[in-house]
């Protein structure tokens, strides 16, 4: 299997390395490159699993292209977790770190390009790359402070502040995700979701009239 | 709520910890891990409980909680309504019943 470094051409190392250097300055080029060893590309069809239930997550993921949806089945509902996109970093975090099947299920909403680095692979990495367990512990922080941020946002503001801040962040997700996705993962019933899409329109009617 | 005795370290020497040692670092690495770990628990089981089933999951293994912390940040906390937790009280009582019979 031809391992990441391969993409290096394909504007997967300018992101990354920029992502990288964002909470680590040191981080060259060269690292890059040895880091991109590790790592292998996965595609991915429109609605593909990536994780099922019960399986054991063996990958670490980051989106290169497309959109993929993290769920957990409760009774007959799904209740959506997470929606990655471009730049995002998506897995079970549970079953990837304590080796156990995963309850979140991972499925592709579009057709999906993902750097993944395998479990086994990160172990070796951890050891072997020059600053391997700091870049572990600052990528865990980063995905640690971005679900607080996220769970803090929902509890200190109201549904309505919540919903138009979360639009002007991620202002394609409305297009680009089905609503019933959009307003599970935002915790919104879907009626009250439409209504506040409601309210979007009117306020582009208000500002252009 | 109570008189507390706090283990801490500041962040700058947390930092220069991690910088002395490889050893450090992997423990920082590893400790982040619990973390993100602890906090991807709470997110599944608000997503996969209902109210109910976060009551009795949460006094499951914080028994002692209910008599030392105030109700209504017990109910905050576990995205309860203040009415529904009292309400729900007897389920412990129950619970306790239930399980000295069986013994």
């Amino acid at each position: 299997m031809k391992d990441a470094s391969h993409y290096i051409h394909h504007g997967l190392a300018d992101a990354t390395l920029r992502n990288f250097q964002t909470f680590m300055p040191e981080f060259t080029t060269a690292d890059q490159q040895m880091l991109l060893h590790y790592c292998e590309v996965r595609k991915f069809p429109k609605k593909a699993k990536v994780v099922q239930a019960g399986e054991v997550d063996d990958y670490l993921n980051r989106v290169l292209t497309g959109r993929v949806r993290k769920y957990v089945r409760v009774h007959k509902r799904e209740q959506t977790l997470q929606l990655a996109t471009e730049g995002h970093v998506v897995h079970s975090e549970l079953s990837f770190l304590t080796r156990r099947p995963s309850l979140a299920l991972l499925e592709t909403l579009e057709p999906t390009v993902l750097v993944s680095l395998r479990y086994d692979k990160m172990e070796v990495a951890l050891e072997k790359f020059p600053h391997g367990e700091r870049l572990g512990r600052l990528i865990l922080t980063a995905m640690y402070i971005k679900k607080d941020e996220r769970r803090y946002s929902r509890a200190s503001k109201s549904l309505r502040k919540f919903f138009l801040d979360y639009r002007a962040h991620h202002p394609h997700m409305l297009q680009r995700v089905p609503q019933k996705y959009l307003a599970s993962y935002l915790n919104i019933k879907p009626e009250t979701f439409s209504r506040l899409k409601h309210l979007l329109y009117r306020r582009r009617r208000e500002t252009s009239g | 709520m109570e008189p507390c005795i706090l283990i801490g370290i500041h962040k700058g020497q947390l930092e220069d910890l991690y910088h002395s040692d490889r050893k450090w670092e992997k423990f920082g690495r590893i400790l982040t891990a619990h973390f993100l770990l602890q906090q991807e628990w709470q997110i599944l089981n608000d997503a996969r409980f209902s109210p109910r089933e976060r009551f009795l999951y949460f006094f499951e293994q914080h028994a002692s909680l209910l008599h030392r912390l105030p109700q209504k940040y017990l109910a905050s906390y576990l995205k309860i309504k203040p009415e529904t937790f009292s309400r729900m009280k007897h389920l412990l009582r129950k619970n306790h019943k239930k399980t000295n019979a069986g013994t």
